[in-house]
């Protein structure tokens, strides 16, 4: 019997719903199913037996065949499987799979399922139905009887081990009727238990709109909350004047009594009495008046904090109905793992964890598609195929591990590989190639800002396309739609160890926190996620720290360039500047940003700074003080006015990787706010993500960072070349690594210097005090004599004429045998990146000159100038090449310390090479594989020395080159770093002595190479 | 044969009217929010209870020759799924939306009916008014009531 589908329309809808939900849970089965293979408990097979089976009992009720067959066939392979008769191969449960997917469809698409074609399916699913094994206990069609019975059955019976027809028709039927109730995520394969609570269908539309009447109870509270606030403060300014009064009739009464006295004494206490009463009286009434307001007042305010705190809590429970488990995407993901490793022969585990947060549903909707996404994503490109991987030394199994967890008030779902990485340079390429970025751009790009790449528009990974992904609307679209969900995205990739992929979600969207902000007396609400930073600029620093670069105003932050917009220009809205003379505002039309014929933004800031002028003097004490914007808020309409003028007040908004300033009038107060959608005739208007209601009942669009940004075509081009340019040369400094020099004199013209690493202490020591003895000088030092030395007499300097009263001696450390250098005069500390000339001065004693400040300087070489003074205490690292015959590279990033070291290195008879950066040592290391030794600086540029050794120790030909770090500092936590790295030996730069002794004692112990 | 009530209400010293049906509620004395950046005949945004509404200045869709609304009075129509399930006839609803809106008025006028005969086409070009947003005209005493096509109003803003 065919029931008419307007009838039971109801009855269809239901049993669609509760169907799609048997089937959701069949997926995560069947796979469990192929998973265990032979030894599948019978439990399971259950389970999908029974959940096709009232699939096929509801849809045979209504007449739809076509379902009815299908689900028929595919539970009869089910039930062979359940008897033993068939192992369900990775073949059989393709076919089930496929046979549960086109049942998807049909059930979707119910009333036309019976012109969809099964043939295909059934064909397939009958070569499992018909083996060899016994016939299934039923025959093609079911009879109606059997299945209208169905609903009427007894409770379940679930522990059967070999099941009989007849007890399997007890299970089937009990299934028919198990009730769909038990939700959407009970699919979790492990077979737990879950406790049951009692639930309840509610249709969505209902929920929607308790959602929305509960959004507007808030709006309302906020209403009642600030009107009540209004009138309590004038209630209370009245209890103030009931106070008053009060004194003023009792001085009253009194004067009233003195004055009587004062006329005659003769009045009696009845007068006193009279006048203390009537006026007593009038108090009196006049109390009434007012306390009864108060009284009220009071018991409303009480009434009013109920309703206050009983609309939170109601709205919280409200929101809490939409909440879902994200395991309703996650039971979504082991399909396709699988599906996708089949296809690309590889091997991935998938682990989930989580399942149980709850997100906001149309949150959970909207993240099935990206996860799906960044999941192909991940077994597409990240992990390798399995000889891959064991080449790599991993488990030729990969990994993939999605977790949901929370974090603050936001739901962290993680997406982590241990695949290959991205690596920055091919991503790089490949954004080059596709002509997201520029050659010039790529070259000064960071790795991290690299691989952030990926998500940029029109960019695609896979070398090519392939069905699985790569077809170039991938990871930004994923971006854009978390984006929209009012969620980040962030990634962290290290190649040839995984990426893992935080996506940062909010656990509900409909109600936000949000800065209000004004301009032009107009109330706008920023929503707080996207809000990065608030900056105040002072009215007398506006012109300071305001900059125009090419088409943009910035200011300098954290060492960047934030380009700078002000609301009102973004908005259009007519700038009105205040009329010196007559303190009239006046409409500006001198600049409007959105007026494309003008040049935009160059002029608008000069207009701000013209502002700023014509109110200087008012403002100008009161700008002084920093005021804190929760106080600014609180100040009176003409005061705002006024600071608007005296400060500038920035939004630090985030729009994906970039961000900007928003120049606004006030900050007024954070306030959590309903978010209403723009009706489509404001689709248009992309700089507003909805609207608002404010407590005061008034509405207040919600800004829309991307949108104003997208708005303003703002050409982030500009400012972050000239970031890119900043890092680039930050990157080249470091490079060079810039020295700390001391500057000292010794009372000539000339300025000398040497590194303030080297320096231990400077004393100033009364020239009397230096005492001469055999021609050396000495002085009293921590109880000690102190041999000190003048540049004249070792190194071929002039002479001074005179010594002034107080010389200077300077004491070098990291030296065996202490000296000390006289100075006349320690002039500064300077850091320079000057490159050191070794030519023009050459000569023991002296590294080379520079030019430091404009002054010819030259470098004082303390191991020389040593040397030259005490050649006894020197003797045995100087008396021979003890390096002889050595090759050595020395990866050193300084020029100086390197033209240092390669000194003593070639005076102990080395042969040396450098490279300037740790990557340059690698390609060095590895084209030429006759370096005896690898000497190492530690902080470098673009591979530090670490991670040089790391490679190096990692590299099947270069694992036993022994490796000795050289470092200035010298810090504990370089050196365990270090030798766990595998660097076999620490020295101190500039320390020749020890240096080749150290040299020595490794090649000793580690044997040495090809001497 | 039968007959449609107008509301009857005024731009300028022109006369609409607007099947009743169409008419949720008339609302004085509120306060506009004005949208930057949105399309012109936007006026601006108002609190309904709790709910936006986007008010339309119809004068402006409709080219009129008009400064400003004289009175803030305004009209909210009812959003398409309170008029289906008010079953009211598709030829009226149609085109409505979703979107809760109301029409910027100078004044009201009476609820007027008429025997559906009596409204004759608009003509293509009326008063300098485009015939589309017309969906006919009544004459009455000698005055004309212009029927005002409110989905192709609502819908012109949208461009």
């Amino acid at each position: 019997m065919k029931l008419g589908l307007e009838d039971d329309a109801e009855l269809v809808g239901e049993l669609v719903q509760e169907s799609k939900e048997h089937l959701s849970n069949i997926e995560p089965d069947l796979l469990l199913l192929e998973e265990k293979g032979a030894d599948v408990s019978p439990d399971l097979v259950n389970r999908v037996f029974r959940a096709m089976h009232s699939i096929k009992g509801g849809f045979s009720f209504l007449g739809f065949m076509n379902i009815t067959n299908l689900a028929h066939v595919m539970e009869t392979v089910l039930s062979r499987v359940r008897d033993g008769d068939l192992t369900a191969t990775p073949d059989v449960v393709d076919a089930l799979l496929a046979g549960s997917d086109k049942l998807t469809e049909l059930i979707d698409n119910y009333a036309e399922s019976e012109g969809i074609s099964i043939a295909k399916h059934l064909e397939s699913l009958e070569v499992f139905r018909t083996g060899s094994g016994a016939a299934p206990t039923e025959k093609d069609k079911i009879s109606e009887k059997e299945e209208t019975e169905a609903p009427e059955t007894k409770e379940p019976e679930k522990k059967e081990e070999k099941p009989s027809a007849q007890v399997e028709a007890s299970e089937v039927l009990a299934g028919a009727k198990e009730p769909a109730l038990n939700a959407p995520v009970s699919g979790n394969e492990k077979g737990k238990s879950v406790a049951i609570v009692e639930s309840l269908r509610v249709k969505l539309d209902l929920l929607n709109s308790l959602m929305n009447l509960a959004g507007e109870l808030v709006l309302t509270r906020n209403q009642i909350v600030s009107q009540m606030n209004q009138r309590a403060s004038v209630i209370m300014g009245g209890s103030a004047l009931q106070e008053k009064i009060g004194d003023l009739t009792a001085q009253s009464s009194k004067s009233v009594i003195d004055g009587a006295n004062a006329l005659g004494a003769s009045l009696n206490g009845e007068f006193e009495a009279l006048v203390e009463k009537e006026f007593k009286r009038v108090e009196d009434r006049f109390f009434g008046l007012l306390s009864s307001p108060l009284s009220e007042v009071q018991s409303i305010k009480s009434v009013v904090q109920q309703v206050d705190f009983l609309t939170s809590d109601m709205q919280e429970k409200i929101m809490a109905t939409r909440l879902q488990p994200v395991g309703a995407v996650f039971s979504k993901l082991p399909r396709i793992v699988r599906d996708l490793t089949r296809s690309l022969n590889k091997q991935v585990k998938l682990e989930t964890s989580g399942e149980d947060v709850e997100l906001d549903k149309s949150i959970i909707e909207a993240l099935s598609d990206p996860l799906t996404h960044l999941l192909r994503n991940c077994l597409d490109h990240a992990i390798e195929i399995p000889d891959e991987r064991e080449k790599a030394g991993k488990l030729p199994e990969g990994k993939v591990e999605v977790a949901a967890y929370h974090e603050g008030d936001q739901v962290i779902i993680k997406i982590a590989d241990d695949g290959r990485g991205i690596n920055p340079d091919a991503v790089k390429g490949k954004a080059v190639e596709k002509n997201v970025i520029t050659q010039e751009e790529a070259g000064l790009m960071s790795d991290k800002k690299a691989q952030e790449l990926i998500f940029a528009p029109g960019f695609s990974m896979a070398a090519k396309v392939t069905g699985v992904s790569g077809r170039g609307v991938g990871m930004d679209v994923v971006k854009t739609n978390i984006e929209k969900l009012g969620g980040t995205i962030q990634l962290d990739s290290s190649v040839g160890r995984g990426t893992v992929v935080l996506l940062k979600l909010p656990l509900t969207m409909a109600i936000i926190s949000s800065l209000l902000v004004e301009v032009r007396g107009r109330q706008f609400a920023v929503p707080q996620s996207s809000l990065d930073d608030i900056v105040r600029i002072r009215a007398e620093d506006v012109a300071k720290r305001v900059e125009v670069l090419g088409d943009s105003a910035v200011i300098r932050q954290r060492g960047k360039l934030l380009p700078l917009i002000r609301l009102s220009d973004v908005l259009g809205m007519q700038n009105r500047i205040k009329n010196p003379k007559s303190g009239e505002l006046i409409e500006d039309n001198r600049n409007r940003i959105v007026d494309k014929r003008q040049k935009p933004l160059k002029s608008i800031f000069k207009s701000m700074f013209a502002e700023i002028e014509n109110e200087s003097e008012e403002s100008a004490s009161e700008a002084s003080t920093a005021v804190p914007s929760d106080l600014l808020a609180k100040r009176s309409g003409k005061e705002r006015r006024k600071n608007t003028r005296s400060a500038m007040h920035i939004l630090v908004l985030k729009v994906g990787i970039h961000r900007f300033g928003l120049v606004v009038d006030e900050l007024l107060n954070n306030e959590e706010i309903v978010v209403k959608p723009l009706s489509s005739f404001l689709k248009k208007c992309k700089c507003y993500g909805g609207a608002t209601i404010l407590g005061d009942g008034k509405v207040a669009m919600i800004l829309d960072p991307t949108g104003i940004a997208n708005y303003m075509e703002m050409k982030f081009t500009d400012v972050e070349q000239e970031n890119l340019a900043q890092e680039n040369l930050d990157a080249k400094k470091q490079e060079v690594e810039s020295q700390r020099l001391l500057m000292f004199k010794n009372g000539t013209e000339e300025n000398f210097v040497m590194n303030i690493d080297l320096v231990s202490r400077i004393d100033k020591v009364p020239a009397t005090d230096i005492e001469c003895v055999d021609k050396k000088e000495f002085i009293q030092y921590q109880g000690k004599s102190l041999r000190v030395l003048r540049l004249h007499d070792f190194l071929p300097v002039s002479k001074p004429e005179t010594d002034p009263e107080i010389m200077y001696v300077i004491i070098p450390k990291l030296v065996k045998h202490k000296l000390g250098i006289i100075a006349s005069e320690v002039l500064d500390v300077a850091n320079t990146d000057s490159k050191l000339n070794t030519e023009s001065v050459s000569g023991l004693g002296m590294l080379g000159s520079s030019i430091i400040d404009g002054k010819l300087s030259i470098f004082v070489d303390i191991y020389s100038l040593f040397e030259s003074a005490e050649p006894e205490h020197f003797k045995h690292t100087t008396s021979g090449k003890l390096l002889n015959g050595k090759r050595i590279l020395l990866a050193e990033d300084t020029a100086f310390f390197r033209h240092v070291t390669i000194k003593y290195l070639e005076g102990a008879g080395c042969e040396v090479d450098f490279a300037e950066n740790g990557e340059k040592a690698w390609n060095m290391l590895n084209s030429d594989t006759k370096y005896d030794m690898l000497l190492t600086d530690i902080n470098m540029p673009r591979l530090n020395g670490i991670e040089l050794t790391k490679k190096v120790r990692s590299s099947s030909t270069l694992k036993n080159l022994p490796v000795v770090a050289c470092t200035s500092l010298g810090f504990e936590r370089d050196r365990e770093l270090g030798l766990s790295a595998g660097i076999d030996a620490y020295e101190m730069k500039l320390d020749k002595e020890r240096l080749v002794k150290t040299i020595l004692q490794v090649f000793e112990e580690k044997g040495g190479g090809n001497v | 044969m039968s007959s449609r009530k107008f509301f009857t209400f005024f731009l300028g010293e022109d006369m609409f009217g607007i099947d009743i049906l169409l008419v949720r509620e008339i609302i004085h004395g509120f306060s506009l929010t004005k949208v930057e950046l949105s399309p012109e005949h936007v006026s601006g945004l108002l609190n309904l209870r709790g709910q936006v509404v986007t008010v339309i200045d119809p004068a402006i869709a409709l080219s009129m020759d008009r400064v400003k609304p004289s009175e803030n009075i305004c009209l909210i129509l009812k959003p398409e799924s309170e008029l289906n399930r008010l079953a009211v006839p598709l030829s009226i609803s149609e085109g409505i939306g979703e979107d809760s809106a109301g029409l910027m008025l100078d004044d009201i006028g009476d609820v007027i009916e008429f025997p559906e005969d009596e409204i004759e086409p608009s003509p293509a070009n009326l008063k300098g008014i485009n015939g589309k947003f017309l969906s006919g005209v009544v004459r009455k005493d000698g005055e004309l009531m212009l029927i005002m096509n409110i989905s192709e109003v609502l819908n012109s803003s949208v461009l």
